[in-house]
């Protein structure tokens, strides 16, 4: 917004010291903000809050992530966007996405965007605990969308195009379980070897422990590129809702 | 490209992504030259209702 030439409000932890620590409600904070600002980004701890929040808002809503599980449409268009530039097409893509699918909500997006192109491949590598939702699969299933579910994380890195990491919370795996996931999908300079010359990884970041910044240097590596694009993105996306 | 909110990746079409992403390419050429002025009226909220990281658009540094 800043480079827009836009003033930024910002409100975080809302529900700790603003008036929705009094109870206030998500409608009354949207139509009290809505008089302050010309568009509000929100991000809301339960799925739909920005849905609910559109419906009743006088002025454009951003969602910018949404409970767990839900979506961050906002994230999903600038890895769009990156894969785009770094492959130059989306069209026949193929996509690894590794880590916490379950929960997470940059890959959830992601998904629904890629089954609007043709030919695209998606490849969810996860523990089964943490595999990607049905109602995700249904909707690529629904599309004739090719995906697979794996949980062997280097025996599909030499088939893809795209690798999009994401992080594993510590506290989501059982005890016993935390070693040998974390191992299973850590990257770093000996397994990246086994991607395809041409191929990028990324990541919504911030990381945990996936990706060994040994990697960082590697031309492969586009996660620092996508936040890039990310600004790129937002800027377009807040110029179309306020123009 | 107008659009009225951002809710979820499935309102997107594929003639809207090929415009956003037209858009992106003008906006990289706009911020190689320093940004601009254009929206200097306008006030963005950010508004967080959870405890969660946030890079993007919920920090003041875009």
């Amino acid at each position: 917004m800043i480079r827009l030439g836009g003033r930024v409000m910002s409100t975080e932890r809302a529900q700790d010291f603003s008036s929705v620590s009094y109870g206030e409600s998500l409608d009354d904070t949207i139509r009290v903000v809505g008089n302050y600002s010309d568009v509000i980004v929100l991000r809301h701890n339960q799925i739909g809050g920005a849905k609910r929040a559109a419906e009743i808002s006088s002025i454009p809503i951003i969602n910018a992530g949404d409970g767990k599980g839900g979506q961050h449409p906002t994230q999903a268009l600038l890895d769009l966007y990156t894969i785009y530039k770094e492959i130059k097409t989306i069209d026949g893509v193929k996509v690894a996405m590794v880590g916490n699918l379950q929960d997470g909500r940059t890959v959830r997006s992601l998904a629904y965007l890629l089954g609007k192109f043709e030919r695209v491949k998606i490849y969810f590598v996860a523990p089964p605990t943490l595999q990607m939702k049905q109602d995700i699969l249904d909707y690529l299933g629904r599309h004739d969308v090719w995906y697979t579910l794996e949980s062997d994380f280097q025996k599909i890195l030499p088939e893809v195009d795209v690798v999009y990491m994401t992080r594993i919370e510590e506290e989501k795996l059982p005890a016993a379980a935390i070693e040998k996931p974390f191992k299973r999908y850590f990257l770093d300079e000996e397994i990246m070897k086994l991607m395809r010359s041409n191929a990028i990884l990324m990541h919504p970041l911030p990381r945990l422990n996936e990706i060994s910044p040994v990697v960082d240097s590697n031309p492969r590596s586009a996660y620092f590129r996508q936040t890039k694009n990310g600004v790129l993105i937002r800027m377009a996306l807040l110029s179309s809702v306020l123009d | 490209m107008k659009l009225q909110h951002i809710i979820e990746s499935q309102q997107f079409t594929l003639p809207m992504l090929n415009d956003l992403f037209e858009l992106a390419d003008q906006m990289e050429r706009i911020v190689a030259r320093g940004g601009t002025l254009d929206y200097q009226k306008k006030i963005m909220a950010s508004l967080s209702t959870n405890h969660q990281r946030a890079h993007g658009f919920l920090s003041s540094r875009q």
